[in-house]
């Protein structure tokens, strides 16, 4: 029994790339909106503080052009 | 806003000149883990490579450029189904249902083979590249027969929106009086490359062109 749920597992987990084939997947995160959806939000991809750092660059970029 | 105090910016919002894709803090943005673990995650690769994409900047205050007309889209060749890329953005100011940004077609990657099967007689808006297909009034209506929803992506500061690039979408200006900055991600599996693309990119990125391949 123990080998069939490791080889479930495993088939659920690494079936190499994303098909994005629009069927209810379990990945438990963005990715199954991906694949339902055709897009997803991946939200805090960057940490706040951060990315408000890149907005102010790009505030500076523009105005310094 | 000022027109003479800006850089070019068309009114999709895409700075294209300036070579403002290799600016530094545009270089880190792309190379931030959380965004580039997204792709790897999607392809199941970590041998990736990045487009060297459009930045996108929409100002609240601007009556000077022409009206943004809804421009729906696919970035691929209706000709190659199945998934092959997806496509990302960096989203770095609050971007909610009236501040203009992306709006998508849910669940459009999944119907496209029947659609393009449907609608292969349909007349081709021209396009640059045939990696880039327009939905034409017809194209929209057979969306809408299906059912599909078209939905304004909302996101906030140092979210990654991805999309399959068989999924309709277009860009819509802002309604408020938030400017709009996004930085576009886009990786593919270098596999997924001939030797000639890799050739071309790297003679791209030494002459520092804007590529979106």
């Amino acid at each position: 029994m123990a080998a069939t749920t490791a080889t479930t597992t495993s088939v659920a987990r690494s079936t190499g790339a994303m098909k994005l084939d629009g069927e209810v997947t379990n990945y438990g995160d963005w990715r199954d909106d991906l694949n339902r959806d055709g897009y997803a939000v991946i939200k805090g991809a960057i940490p706040r503080l951060r990315a408000d750092g890149y907005s102010d660059k790009f505030y500076s970029y523009i105005e310094g052009l | 806003m000022k027109k003479d105090k800006l850089p070019v910016v068309n009114e999709k919002g895409m700075i294209l000149h300036y070579g403002v894709t290799h600016e530094k803090w545009v270089w880190d943005i792309r190379s931030e883990p959380g965004v580039v673990e997204a792709f790897e995650k999607v392809y199941d690769d970590t041998d990736l490579i990045v487009s060297f994409d459009v930045v996108n900047v929409g100002f609240a205050n601007r009556e000077d450029l022409p009206e943004n007309k809804p421009w729906p889209h696919q970035d691929q060749d209706p000709a190659k189904p199945g998934f092959r890329c997806l496509q990302g953005l960096v989203n770095l100011n609050p971007c909610g249902p009236d501040d203009g940004g992306l709006n998508v077609c849910k669940g459009g990657h999944r119907l496209s083979e029947q659609f393009h099967k449907d609608m292969a007689d349909e007349e081709r808006i021209p396009a640059w590249t045939p990696e880039w297909y327009g939905y034409t009034e017809n194209g929209m209506k057979w969306l809408n027969d299906k059912g599909l929803e078209w939905i304004k992506v909302c996101a906030d500061p140092g979210d990654l929106i991805v999309w399959d690039s068989r999924t309709p979408h277009y860009n819509v200006p802002t309604q408020t009086t938030q400017d709009r900055f996004a930085v576009y991600t886009c990786f593919m599996p270098v596999k997924s490359a001939t030797q000639e693309d890799l050739i071309r990119k790297k003679n791209a990125f030494e002459s520092k062109f804007t590529l979106n391949t």
